[in-house]
């Protein structure tokens, strides 16, 4: 049997416009494909160097933060820290040492006249960031001599032998420090001059502190609180005889009643005890 | 408790030994107050800056 096929024109027509479908949906995918692929590498570009540059630039300034540290400090391995950061050559920014700055032997004028380099600038330096370890140091003559610094705590081995001028204020051209506390075990260590000029708010000897040589005088800290003056007078050693301990007698008038300060200095008989 | 012997400086003069310098001063065991005379308060200055640091002594 003969059959008689006919194909429709609609299906033909059918045809047509599907391969014309076909030819416009591949010219749209390249043209897409090619313009998305060129603002996308345009964009990637931008941001790959925008985010490039602002890393490069953190990581160059850690490269060099760390490579002036490094000398600076010979890989954490220095321990002459005399004269180290004398003078006004620094600022907030850069006075980050990387290291504990542990002082063996000699710690003479470390910080002394250490001020902030921008003369505008005349608060106390914040140095509460910077590690010291003292507790092989053994002369810190003129240690903060002078210098604008806010706070300090240093703790002492009974190696320390001589804190004279350590804190003193020479010329009066710095402010008083709003804390020091220390700890000097070494009964023989010498505090000459330690103090002079210096209107420190507190003066924390800790528990061990022991005074016998020299005496000590701290007469211009006018305001020295009462727990300040109370940890003064228990550090003074009980062996020695001859030694005077002098205090601003405005602070003490301020910090304890008659009996009080009676009853305080009693426990150290063999001091004299000026008040000036 | 001890009695401690005290002396006091007359006003605008400090106490002293020639070590110790006071205005009031609570002696120690042991210590006359014979052993302390009075200066003028502009002599102890004087006393004190010769003794402050300088750059013959220091930084």
């Amino acid at each position: 049997m003969r059959l008689n096929v006919k194909f429709s024109e609609q299906q033909t027509g059918f045809n047509v416009k599907f391969g014309e479908l076909q030819t416009a949906g591949s010219g749209g995918y390249e043209k897409g494909y090619e313009e998305g692929y060129k603002k996308g590498e345009e964009k990637g570009y931008t941001n790959g160097y925008t985010e490039g540059e602002t890393k490069g630039i953190e990581q160059g300034k850690q490269a060099e933060y760390d490579r002036f540290w490094d000398a600076f400090q010979e890989n954490g391995n220095r321990t002459s820290y005399a004269g180290a950061f004398v003078d006004y050559y620094w600022n907030p920014d850069t006075l980050r040492p990387k290291y504990i700055c542990k002082v063996v032997g000699a710690g003479s004028s470390m910080f002394a006249r250490c001020y902030w380099r921008n003369p505008n600038v005349v608060e106390p330096m914040d140095i509460s960031h910077i590690s010291i370890d003292v507790t092989e140091a053994t002369t810190c003559d003129q240690i903060f001599a002078n210098a604008n610094v806010k706070s300090v705590t240093l703790i002492f081995s009974d190696k320390v032998t001589s804190l004279k001028y350590a804190f003193t204020k020479g010329g009066g051209q710095s402010k008083a420090m709003d804390n020091i506390t220390l700890l000097v075990p070494n009964p023989n260590c010498i505090w000459n001059n330690a103090f002079d000029y210096h209107e420190v708010t507190e003066l924390n000897l800790l528990d061990g502190t022991v005074i016998g040589t020299n005496g000590f005088n701290v007469q211009r800290a006018i305001g020295l609180p009462k727990e300040s003056i109370i940890s003064i007078i228990n550090a003074l050693s009980t062996t020695t005889s001859g030694l005077a301990v002098t205090l601003s007698k405005t602070a003490v008038n301020n910090a304890f009643t008659d009996d009080e300060w009676g009853v305080l200095i009693s426990t150290k008989p063999n001091w004299n005890i000026s008040l000036i | 408790m001890t009695i401690r012997k005290v002396i006091y400086a007359e006003e605008g003069k400090i106490l002293t030994n020639g070590e110790i310098y006071g205005k009031q001063i609570f002696l120690a065991e042991g210590v006359s107050e014979t052993d302390f005379h009075e200066i003028t308060e502009e002599e102890y200055n004087e006393i004190v800056e010769a003794e402050a640091l300088t750059n013959e002594n220091g930084l």
